[in-house]
């Protein structure tokens, strides 16, 4: 056991852009816009703004004091809180890794279509083409159907990139590559928007994601969909947040830190709203189709509508090709910037634990990543994906947000928390950091949980086959918490946190 | 499925969205700015 010297964010910019690069991803392209439209149009800002302020910020500011005090990811962190709650660290970082196999192929279809868009090789049908040239989607998740060459052989270079960036550490390597990333994707993002809101019959679209219906605010699921979108968007949970402020310098901010990943995080979500609703309205109008049948949510807006939507732009198809490699190359970044903050969750696990080298956990990471991508990118893939992260998303994070707010809010308790962020931070923060993370949030997180199982229970999500939700669905994620108490019950080779945690207490009482 | 303008409440939604959320970073980021450059 020796103790080692910990990476450091060279700057407070660096952190900010690597945090919100890991906040941005895939899903602000798609989540958000259709939550807004399903909820309210424009009144479903109002709780959604109430849930930022409520959840997003302060679980934030819980998550970054956590991890910044604990000076380790979410697997020390939790040791260090008691030896019986370090597998509570394991298991959050085991939802990234998971994730990570399927979003590693996703954002290799981004790849794919980028080098697409030079030719519009989705004709003048993208959705025969996305479901059956490109994916080649099989009759179920348990007929693989055959590698998809072309979605393995991308696979190969988001998993290479991967790799390349985390190997190179924190300061040397995420915090290099957010610093270009992240700035380029709101460059991008800004480009689109401004395109898609000069399109004739952009009002019309955004008229659909902005006119407001006041009557649906008065009903709690609208109240509980704003809370999931920024819960779900903001990457808590996850051991990400934790582990990146592990890294702080320890004169660091933690409020101020806290409001800016949020809030940008935030704009995202309604900047990709407004690029989105303007080029599904641009297409309505000009094609004369009813807008609802345009407007298809999930990963069908990025590969089925926007296709058509560049193929239809009123301008050279040499411009429509350069708008559409923008596009696809804005989901690559957005993709990428996130990819790397779950590797860095459970590699940052795994660092404080074994007294390994990080080359060597992220190698071993990354191929059995790779490995787990590239099921995805079979026929069945589409099937696989769907009720993965059906069963992660909703049920992991949601049961691991409502545990950590219950522990931390509780056991490590909401003083030291205060007490920890306001130190260096811009502004300080009070009861309402108390009142969100004690009661809010566990009861939100608490009704949503319960409310997804008694829908699970009515029936097989999304008419798959039993065998497929129970071996896929719920055998990965009970096999997830099964991983996390085998990993917990290992031996710490690197340091002793409960030795470090024991001796605190005893200078503490002297 | 008319190309017409924005609807009046569909424009208040969209001042009022942006104004709270890039309003709100704008502030934070300023704060941010103005307490490093004293330090």
């Amino acid at each position: 056991m020796e103790n080692f010297e910990r990476d450091q964010w060279k700057s407070r910019a660096g952190f900010i852009f690597s945090t919100v690069g890991a906040a941005v991803g895939l899903g602000n392209f798609w989540r958000f816009p259709f939550m807004a439209y399903q909820n309210g149009g424009g009144a479903f800002i109002l709780p959604y703004f109430f849930a930022l302020l409520t959840a997003g910020v302060p679980l934030m500011i819980m998550e970054f004091s956590f991890g910044h005090k604990m000076r380790g990811g979410a697997t020390l962190a939790f040791a260090k809180l008691g030896k019986k709650y370090e597998f509570i660290g394991w298991w959050q970082t085991m939802v990234p890794l998971i994730v990570m196999c399927y979003y590693s192929t996703i954002i290799s279809w981004s790849l794919n279509y980028l080098v697409y868009a030079i030719t519009q090789a989705w004709g003048a049908d993208p959705n025969a083409f996305f479901g059956g040239k490109f994916l080649g989607v099989s009759s179920g998740p348990w007929d693989l159907g055959g590698f998809r060459w072309n979605i393995a052989a991308a696979v190969v270079i988001v998993w290479l990139l991967n790799y390349t960036i985390t190997k190179k550490g924190i300061s040397g390597g995420i915090e290099k590559a957010c610093r270009v990333m992240t700035p380029l994707l709101a460059i991008l993002m800004i480009i689109i928007t401004i395109r898609g809101l000069t399109l004739p019959g952009a009002a019309y679209g955004l008229n659909w994601f902005l006119k407001p219906d006041f009557s649906k605010i008065m009903n709690a699921k609208v109240w509980i969909a704003a809370y999931a979108q920024v819960f779900f968007s903001t990457t808590l949970a996850v051991g990400v947040m934790i582990a990146y402020a592990s890294y702080l310098p320890e004169k660091s901010d933690i409020v101020n830190n806290s409001f800016i990943t949020v809030f940008s995080n935030s704009s995202f979500d309604f900047m990709a709203g407004l690029a989105v609703f303007s080029i599904l309205g641009y297409v309505s109008v000009a094609s004369g189709v009813p807008f609802e049948k345009v407007a298809t949510s999930g990963a069908g807006v990025a590969f089925v509508a926007f296709p058509k939507a560049i193929s239809m732009l009123p301008m050279p198809k040499f411009l429509q090709s350069i708008f559409g490699i923008m596009f696809f190359f804005a989901l690559f970044i957005a993709g990428i910037s996130s990819s790397i903050s779950m590797l860095e969750s459970f590699a940052t696990a795994a660092l404080d634990k074994y007294n390994l080298s990080r080359e060597q956990i992220i190698t071993r990471i990354s191929i059995g990543g790779f490995i787990g991508s590239m099921f995805i990118a079979t026929g069945a893939g589409v099937h696989i994906l769907d009720i993965v992260d059906h069963f992660v998303g909703n049920y992991g994070i949601a049961l691991l947000g409502l545990i950590e707010a219950i522990l931390l809010g509780y056991v490590y308790g909401t003083d030291k928390i205060k007490e920890h962020a306001n130190r260096y931070s811009d502004f300080k923060i009070g009861w309402w950091l108390d009142f969100c993370v004690k009661y809010l949030t566990p009861i939100i997180l608490g009704y949503m949980f319960i409310q997804n199982i008694i829908n699970e229970f009515k029936a097989p999500y999304n008419g798959y086959p039993m065998s497929a939700v129970v071996i896929l669905g719920w055998g990965t994620a009970i096999g997830m918490l099964v991983a996390a108490l085998y990993l917990a019950s290992r031996p710490w080779t690197k340091m002793d946190p409960y030795l470090e945690a024991s001796e605190k207490v005893v200078s503490q009482n002297d | 499925m008319t190309n017409t303008g924005m609807e009046p409440s569909a424009i208040a939604m969209l001042v009022f969205g942006a104004t709270l959320l890039y309003g709100g970073l704008a502030l934070f980021i300023s704060i941010a700015l103005k307490k490093s450059n004293n330090k």
